[in-house]
Parts: structure tokens; C-alpha cells; sequence
């Protein structure tokens, strides 16, 4: 028996040493997006929805690399979005340089594929300076991960596409590439990626299904659409919250710009509280986290923040993430490349957990890309 | 509270005798890594329930058994399988005992999995009858019979790993 396992130990010992602890955390991480969305259906039958992001894998975000295109079918959940002007430095004057392949919109998935969308249009080559702040047409991603919203320029529509069956439903307004480079839009999906809000002067809701559209009373704008394209929330020019229903407006009585996705129940709207604004500048931060069942208008709970992150600052809201919590965004801001004349920065998004009983914030991930400027777009925001 | 507190560092304390019993299991590093990660990621997943438990490294070393037979089929497809037993060499010197492992560890690849993991369990192990069978998830009989079965199977496959298995006492199988 002793020369037989002395021989054991001999193989055994011929295998290599490995580090699979961050490995295997990832691993973890990405199987719990991937199943959030099969689960999807359970998920909507609980109370609450929830939006389970993650961390893609390093060498998803290389900056200036042309990623292969959005295959047919049969992609995962997005994790993110994101485009980075290739890496360049960009000013109103190189704008047109920026009609090229690795500028496109890239797709980074919950199993950390990256693949660029050529049919989604991406930053506006025509910009003129006056109009710096719209560099880029919009695109947003379903909470689920698996429906992604765009400006469709072949179509001149907006367009939503299921990732898994690769099908593209497509709005019916039409809406020229001239209008979205002139007067911007933002994209609205509701939690199943069924209806697509758009947010303009006017604003109107679209169930992609039917291609039915809803028109959205004068002075309000479609923020957050349920599941089932019901309740609507809507906000006027002031923030004031409102409820759409039935081709009318029911205030809310509530004021916020950071609306959370509706639970899943259709009832419970979380909000930002504590903000202020004075000439525009913002001189108070929001403090605080509110609970709203939209059917009463009634607030359900208040919290204020606790156990603050560092470097938390100008929170941004978007799903549920459990029955409890809710996810927020906030920009992160890295200043380790110094200014440096061949560094570039690292921008991107770090994501936190709010527990809305209690106001407790606790970091979730990083989503980060070296660039010197672009945009990063999370499920749910 | 962070849902993998503490996992960190149990993987870095016991990761290289996992790996061993990977290897062994496998008998290729690369499957070796891929099939520890893997039972690792869901290790990582229930690991607070794990820890309140108290005994994660059973749930690892029991996750890695389970999957490297249900990895079967797959593996199979990857595995060399030669038509001739090794060459027999006879001899006492060190190079005989290089030899000598070499031959264990290709007849051990033309084992069924669960064979080897029986073997692995209980001879590297150092695990009892009942231990394994908890193991394997089967009757303290079946690993007595698969034990008996692989080692028959490994003389058959290795005559010059005779001497080497006259070692193992045969009322060591039935222990």
C-alpha cells in the first residue's frame, strides 16, 4: 500500500500551483447575472424586480480596439455599454473623425463578451460646438439585461432589440438623424424591455410589441414605464413627479430628478431625496432615499444615508435589486494618471446597493474604460 | 457585508491540495484548473451558507468528485486513448520508478472516472469505505466492488505495476 500511494503523491504533486480565488469570485459574480435573467419570469411573480450587475472580466474595455460585431442571436445579458472615441482626446472641431468602427457603441455582456453595434448610431460626426453637450445618440439596456434600445439611422426609428432571439422591433415614429443631432432624445425601457419611453420635447411611450404609441400630456415626460406598460411615471420640467394614466396626469406631490424603475408589483417607486439647486448649480446633495406606492401617492418610507462610501457624491438611481435595496450609479473620478501627457484617465461608473429601510450604502462594482471621454450606459438607468 | 468574506483566503490556504486531488482526478492540468475553478465559482456562491455550516472543504472536495464524473463524456472525448499497454520494463533503478509512475498514470487516464476517484479517495485520501461512499453519493458495497474493479483493472493494464500494487493489502479494500 505505501508504494502505491507514494506513487499517488508523486502524480499528485506534478500539478501545477494556481491563484483561482479571483477567479472563482468572478465566476460567481457572472453566473448570478447570467441566471438573474432566466429567472426573470419568478422574479416579476416576487414583489420586486431586481438588477444584478457585475464587473466584466479585465480586456473587455481596451480603448481604440474594434471589437467584433453584435452577432444575429443568441447573445447573453448585457452587463453595460459603453463607446470611448476610440481613445481619443475629442473636441467639437475632430468630430468627424469619429465615423469609424472602434467609436461605435460597444455591448460588454454578463459573461464578458464585447461586441460593437454597428446599427446603433453613435456619436453625431456633424456636431457642431455650439451643441457639445449631445455628442452621441442614446441607447439604454432593459434591468433584465437582455433588451437593448437604440437610434436605428438606416431606419430613422428607434429601435429595441431582444439579445437572445435577436429579433428588432422597430418604433414607428419616424425620426430624422437631423432632428436627433439638432434636439437629442433619451431612451425609457420598462423592466421587461417591452416599452421604450422617449424623452424630447414631446415625450411618448411605445409598446414595441404592437407599435402602439401613447402620446404624453404637454408639459411631462415619461421617466419610468412598469412592466405590462403600467403605472407611468412622469416628471415636468421642475421634477415634479406625476402619474400617467388614462391620457392624464395625477400629480404625485412628490419633487425629485433620481426616480428609481417600479417594483415589479407595479406599486413601489423609489426616489432621491434632499437635493437642491439654486441658478442651476446644485448646492444641496441628495441625502436621503423615499419610498412611493404610486397607486396612493402615499410615502411609504424615509431614510437618510448611512455608512457613505468614499468618493460617493452625485448618486444616480436605477432597479431593484432585492426586495430592500435598490441600485445607484455615481461617475467615478480617478485622477492617478496625473495629467500626465501619455497617461489617459480611467472613467466609468461605480454601482452601490441602497437598503431603503435603513439608508445604508454599500459598494457594489466598477465598471471602468480608459478614455478621454465617451459614455457608459448600466441596465436599469 | 461582503457575500464572499473569508473565501478568499480559504481558497489560498487550501487551493494547491485541491489542485493535487484535481490533477489526480483528471490527470491533466488544464482540466485539473478548469474543473477546480469551476467547483470553486459555486463554492463562491453558496459560500455564506457554507461557512456557517462550518465545513466547506467537504462541499469542495465532495463538488470536485461529483463533477469530474459528470465531466465524462466530455473528457472522454479529449483523452488519448492508446491501443497498447505501456511498454513493461523491468528493473530496481530510480529511472524504474519514473517509468513505473509514468505507467500508473496512463493506465490510471484508461480508468473510468468513477474508478479513479474511488481509487484517489481511498489511496491518496486515505479515505474508509463509508467516507467514499458518502463521497460518491453510493453504497459502502458498490465502492468496495469498484475499488476491487479498479485496481484488478490497473493490472491488467499495467503488468509491471504488479509489484507496486502487491503492496495494497487486499483487506485494505474491504477496510
Amino acid at each position: 500500500m505505501t508504494r502505491f500511494r507514494d506513487e499517488l503523491e508523486l502524480i499528485a504533486a506534478q500539478a501545477p500551483e494556481v491563484d483561482l480565488a479571483e477567479r472563482a469570485v468572478r465566476g460567481a459574480r457572472r453566473w448570478k447575472v447570467a441566471t438573474f435573467g432566466s429567472g426573470l419570469a419568478s422574479l416579476v411573480a416576487a414583489a420586486v424586480t431586481a438588477s444584478v450587475l457585475v464587473t466584466a472580466p479585465g480586456g473587455a474595455t481596451f480603448s481604440g480596439e474594434i471589437a467584433d460585431a453584435l452577432p444575429a442571436s443568441g447573445v447573453e445579458p448585457a452587463a453595460y455599454a459603453y463607446y470611448d472615441f476610440c481613445g481619443k482626446e475629442w473636441t467639437p472641431k475632430n468630430t468627424p473623425d469619429f465615423g469609424t468602427e472602434c467609436a461605435q457603441w460597444r455591448l460588454v455582456t454578463s459573461t464578458g463578451g464585447s461586441f460593437r453595434m454597428p446599427e446603433a448610431l453613435s456619436v453625431y460626426t456633424e456636431q457642431v460646438p455650439d451643441n457639445y453637450m449631445n455628442t452621441a445618440a442614446p441607447l439604454t439596456i432593459s434591468s433584465d439585461g437582455r433588451r437593448v434600445a437604440y437610434y436605428s439611422e438606416k431606419d430613422q426609428k428607434f429601435a429595441v432589440r431582444d439579445l437572445t432571439d435577436g429579433r428588432i422591433r422597430l418604433s414607428p415614429q419616424t425620426v430624422t438623424r437631423e432632428t436627433m443631432v439638432k434636439d437629442g432624445m433619451v431612451l425609457v425601457l420598462s423592466p421587461d424591455g417591452r416599452f421604450l419611453g422617449l424623452l424630447a420635447r414631446k415625450s411618448s411611450m411605445v409598446d414595441m410589441e404592437t407599435g402602439q404609441v401613447t402620446e404624453i400630456p404637454e408639459g411631462w415626460r415619461v421617466r419610468r414605464i412598469g412592466n405590462g406598460g403600467s403605472p407611468v411615471v412622469v416628471t415636468d420640467g421642475k421634477d415634479r413627479l406625476g402619474l400617467f394614466d388614462d391620457g392624464k396626469v395625477t400629480p404625485l406631490n412628490q419633487t425629485s430628478s433620481q426616480v428609481s424603475e417600479l417594483s415589479a408589483d407595479g406599486r413601489t417607486l423609489a426616489y432621491l431625496d434632499g437635493q437642491e439647486v439654486k441658478d442651476h448649480t446644485v448646492t444641496r446633495d441628495f441625502d436621503a432615499i423615499v419610498t412611493l406606492d404610486v397607486t396612493t401617492g402615499k410615502v411609504l418610507s424615509r431614510a437618510e444615508f448611512t455608512d457613505i462610501p468614499e468618493g460617493f457624491r452625485f448618486p444616480r438611481i436605477g432597479g431593484w435589486r432585492s426586495p430592500t435595496e435598490v441600485v445607484l450609479s455615481d461617475v467615478l473620478r480617478d485622477m492617478s494618471w496625473g495629467g500626465k501627457k501619455d497617461g489617459m484617465p480611467t472613467l466609468g461608473d461605480a454601482t452601490y446597493a441602497i437598503d431603503v429601510g435603513t439608508g445604508r450604502i454599500r459598494k457594489l462594482d466598477e465598471y471602468t474604460y480608459k478614455a478621454w471621454a465617451g459614455d457608459l450606459i448600466l441596465p436599469g438607468f | 457585508m461582503d457575500p464572499y468574506e473569508g473565501f478568499r483566503e480559504f481558497v489560498r490556504g487550501r487551493q494547491h491540495a485541491l489542485m493535487r486531488t484535481a490533477y489526480l482526478l483528471t490527470g491533466d492540468a488544464q482540466q485539473a484548473e478548469d474543473l477546480l475553478q469551476t467547483v470553486l465559482m459555486r463554492t463562491a456562491r453558496h459560500w455564506r451558507k457554507l461557512m456557517k455550516d462550518g465545513n466547506p472543504e467537504a462541499y469542495v472536495r465532495r463538488g470536485l468528485v461529483n463533477e469530474h464524473i459528470s465531466w465524462r463524456r466530455r473528457r472522454r472525448a479529449k483523452e488519448t486513448l492508446t491501443a497498447y499497454p505501456p511498454e513493461i520494463v523491468h528493473g530496481a533503478g530510480p529511472e524504474d520508478a519514473s517509468l513505473h509512475r509514468m505507467a500508473l498514470q496512463r493506465a490510471l487516464l484508461r480508468l473510468t472516472p468513477r474508478q479513479r476517484a474511488v481509487l484517489v479517495l481511498r489511496y491518496y485520501e486515505d479515505r474508509s469505505v463509508d467516507e467514499t461512499a458518502d463521497l460518491l453519493g453510493c453504497s459502502p458495497g458498490t465502492v468496495k466492488s469498484q475499488t476491487s474493479h479498479a485496481l484488478g483493472r490497473l493490472r491488467d493494464l499495467a503488468p509491471e505495476l504488479a509489484e507496486l500494487l502487491h503492496d495494497v493489502d487486499p483487506e485494505e479494500v474491504y477496510r
